[in-house]
């Protein structure tokens, strides 16, 4: 027995993924699925073939199941307008959000789309943000043509109940931008004004006028800097002062007004060049590393509500007709039709004598449940049957997934959190105001009172706590982009902090450790011949049962063939005629086996003319080195497993896990949660992985949680870390990488400090002068910059992580 | 000496035309999208393909 057809080493034109099972040939090209077939006809009739020759099979595969849509909703102005941004008479502007997108011929197509549908004017993608948008003629085409045009094309775009509350929050990003432009002008500018008095040592060709008019330029240069620029600075230490807290701003607020003032000070009383140039760097400098570490995955969001995994849409029976309407009109009472791998988006009665729903995403169960008539399916569920009729029996927003989504706990890191590099921070920082005030003391002490200010103010000036946190800033953005580039998303530098503290290791089962599409399937039991092959796929075909799809999957042979005397009897098994055989597939119950087997996988016995020839052994999955990976794991942490699923594989799954006592099955969410709970009150650091709607609680309360997604999930619970599932198995390099963040900074700390005890050891004697500070800060800000980048690529290679 | 002040006044004014061109530009979105255009710019003119 063995897979029927199996052409290796045939890579799809379109996809490029290897064609398994049925291969499709078509102008001389192989294909591994109708899906992409039809999306190179498209293209070819449009002459858009130039598609491929700019990626090699850039195509998005067509293979998984992909629920039908209903864009019949789009039609409906209300919706429509919630979508479309822009209208100029009968020009509409509208974006789209799609996933799909990956790659520069994706970039190419989809900005050609005008080429296949001439009522669309222009398309332009940012790519980046994953986003379309299309202007289009609504005289010529609709809303609807281009998201069915998209979704032929392989793009389908992500609509969610979300895109139809309208969002925008560009402008942000955007005053980022100006501050670090307006500031890095300024500082340039003053930089270069300063240079002739620094090497005329103050008094520039001593011509009284021109040093004014220098001088008075820098400050004017500076208002900018001081009021615009560092605006955030002063308003976060403010709201903290106000309440009565310290944060990280705080003494870097201070050393930019003691800056300030005194510059002003040197230039209005004195005529002297202030320290303006270096306050206008430090700004700068700050600003760009901020930059750098918040530079966030636009197209990845962290935060989703449940209304983006629910369908936009339903089918609604009305008057004897399926109209399409949009699930916010969607109530209580009402008749719907849901189709095969189609998503139940509210709680409901089902209406049909009886199907089989996946509950996975929901409650992390692996099998397929039977729901008869009458009973309460749960939004989220996934129909795996063929059509049915619901009542709707809860609105969308009341549903059992909605309460799991709205019972959330806190807002985990809030501003307040203190981090290591923070706290250092502000014992650096307060170890140098006392060295200011000693310093001071010691001139006063020896009569000399205006060296003893001049050491106090210059002090504070040099020795602000900017290296370290530049340092912090540079290293969390260099480690951010190195761990995107290896798949592992995170949301923001503070959740690098606590994967670096975490010891505790929880894993939920499905979908994480195990794939969520495929299950392994063999046939273990004497050699069948072809024609029994043909006669099992046929009887397994007739039935709807989930066990029996996938032995027809795993068979994979002629559709055609007739089954007679077909029978199927509930909880025991189908038998049927065909070939001119007898096939029975059932339990070892029904089918009389005496044999014991452990329990611990699902098997479906095959008699042929009344006679056992063996059974299939269905397994679910487990991904690619998963086991090595969770062995090596348990060494440096304490693991765990909460799965949703039954017991079944407690057994080969024991010896992968710190302790047998750390498995738990049948976890309901809030089970994990307490779980967690418990462990942290252990003071645990706990990282949750784990994939489905049924993790996001146990996320929620978890230090980290980690989300691991496949390719082509458009859907995420609120997570910390997304993990792209085919680099699961590197997640012990991933997180070593992150845990050497600390040795990163230590070193980055030590350089400036060798910076500050120079600059000290001037501004202690008073004898700080703007030019002595002028040098100091743009090196030592290069220096740390520069080994925070070197540094950080150092580990990755040490971890064999692609730079 | 004070031909000194003129160069600042010139050097200055070319300056702050960049910062302004700089900021109208950002207002404009050229920095919303910081990687389709570098792939967009070396597409091939499909039309001028064909007429070859």
């Amino acid at each position: 027995m063995g897979k029927i057809i199996s052409e290796n080493n045939t890579v799809c034109y379109h996809c490029g993924e290897e064609c398994r099972g049925e291969r499709i040939h078509f102008h001389e090209k192989d294909f591994c699925c109708v899906g992409c077939k039809s999306v190179f006809e498209i293209l070819e009739q449009n002459e858009l073939c130039t598609y491929y020759s700019i990626t090699r099979s850039p195509g998005v595969s067509q293979q998984l199941p992909r629920v039908g849509s209903y864009y019949d909703f789009l039609d409906d102005a209300s919706v429509a307008d919630k979508l479309i941004h822009f209208k100029d008479g009968d020009i509409f502007h509208v974006k789209f959000r799609i996933p799909g997108m990956h790659c520069s011929s994706c970039i190419w197509l989809l900005e050609n789309l005008h080429k296949i549908n001439t009522g669309i004017q222009s398309s332009r993608v940012t790519f980046m943000e994953k986003e379309l948008q299309v202007v289009y003629n609504s005289e010529e085409t609709s809303l609807k043509d281009i998201v069915i045009l998209l979704k032929k094309i392989g793009y389908e775009p992500n609509l969610s109940l979300d895109d139809l509350q309208a969002k925008q929050q560009k402008k942000e990003s955007r005053s980022q931008i100006y501050k670090i432009g307006i500031a890095g002008f300024c500082f340039g500018n003053i930089m270069m004004l300063s240079f002739p008095d620094y090497f005329a040592g103050g008094h520039f060709l001593n011509d009284g006028m021109l040093n004014h008019v220098f001088n008075y330029v820098s400050l004017s240069l500076s208002l900018p800097v001081f009021f615009y620029c560092a605006q955030e600075f002063f308003v976060s230490s403010w709201q903290h002062i106000k309440q009565k807290r310290i944060n990280i701003d705080v003494p870097i607020a201070l050393a930019i007004l003691i800056t300030f003032c005194v510059s002003i000070y040197l230039i209005v009383f004195e005529h002297k060049l202030g320290f303006l140039d270096s306050m206008s760097g430090i700004v700068f400098f700050m600003l760009l590393g901020r930059f750098f570490q918040n530079k966030g995955y636009h197209y990845l969001s962290f935060q989703r509500s449940y209304a983006s995994y629910l369908p936009i849409s339903v089918n609604k029976w009305i008057a004897g007709k399926e109209v399409n309407i949009p699930l916010t009109a969607a109530a209580i009472g009402d008749q719907i039709v849901i189709r095969n791998n189609e998503v139940i988006p509210a709680d409901a009665l089902l209406m049909n004598d009886s199907a089989w729903f996946d509950y996975s995403f929901v409650t992390g169960e692996s099998n397929w449940v039977e729901k008869h008539k009458n009973e309460i399916i749960y939004a989220g569920a996934m129909l795996k049957s063929s059509l049915v009729n619901l009542t709707i029996s809860k609105s969308p927003s009341q549903s059992y997934i909605t309460q799991l989504w709205n019972s959330r706990l806190y807002n985990k890191y809030d501003a307040n959190t203190f981090f290591t590099a923070e706290r250092m921070n502000l014992w650096f920082s307060a170890i140098v105001l006392f060295l200011g005030f000693a310093a001071c003391m010691y001139w006063v002490g020896h009569g000399e009172y205006s060296v003893g200010l001049k050491s106090l103010i210059t002090v504070w000036i040099v020795a602000c706590p900017c290296a370290l946190l530049l340092s912090t800033t540079f290293t969390n953005g260099n480690m951010l982009t190195i761990l995107a580039g290896n798949g592992m998303f995170i949301k923001n530098a503070a959740v690098l902090e606590k994967l670096r503290d975490a010891d505790t290791l929880v894993f939920d089962k499905t979908g994480t450790l195990t794939h969520s599409h495929q299950s392994e399937i063999d046939f273990i039991g004497r050699e069948l011949k072809a024609n029994e092959c043909e006669a099992i796929f046929a009887v397994a075909n007739v039935s709807i049962h989930p066990l029996s799809r996938r032995i027809a999957k795993f068979i994979d042979g002629n559709v055609a063939m007739d089954v007679t005397d077909f029978v199927s009897q509930d909880g025991k098994g189908i038998s049927g005629r065909a070939n001119g055989l007898h096939v029975q597939l059932g339990s070892q119950q029904w089918l009389g086996i005496t044999t014991l087997f452990s329990n611990s996988f699902t098997r479906v016995f095959v008699a042929i003319d009344k006679e056992v020839a063996g059974y299939f052994e269905i397994r679910n999955q487990y991904r690619e080195s998963i086991f090595p990976l969770l062995k090596s794991l348990r060494n440096q942490y304490d693991t765990h497993l909460l799965s949703g699923d039954n017991d079944a594989e407690k057994l080969h799954l024991a010896d992968m896990f710190s302790s047998t006592d750390n498995l738990r099955f049948h976890c309901l969410p809030e089970d994990k949660t307490a779980y967690i709970k418990s462990l942290q009150s252990q003071n645990h650091t706990v990282v949750m992985i784990g994939d489905g709607l049924n993790d996001a609680n146990a996320f929620e309360q978890s230090d980290a949680g980690i989300a691991v997604i496949e390719q082509d999930q458009n859907y995420l619970p609120a997570c910390d870390v997304i993990l792209k599932a085919n680099r699961i198995h590197r997640l012990q390099k991933l997180l070593q990488f992150v845990g050497s963040t600390n040795t990163i900074l230590y070193v980055a700390f030590v350089v400036s400090l060798l910076y500050n005890i120079i600059g000290l050891s001037f501004a202690m004697r008073g004898l700080l002068t703007p030019v002595v500070a002028a040098i100091l800060m743009p090196v030592s800000t290069i220096s740390i910059v520069g080994i925070s980048f070197i540094l950080s690529r150092y580990f990755a290679w040490k971890y064999t992580l692609s730079v | 000496m004070s031909v000194m002040l003129l160069l600042i006044g010139c050097s200055l004014t070319v300056a702050i035309g960049f910062l302004v061109a700089f900021v109208w530009n950002t207002k404009q979105g050229q920095f919303d999208d910081m990687h389709t255009p570098s792939v967009r710019m070396l597409f091939e003119d499909e039309t001028k393909e064909n007429d070859n």
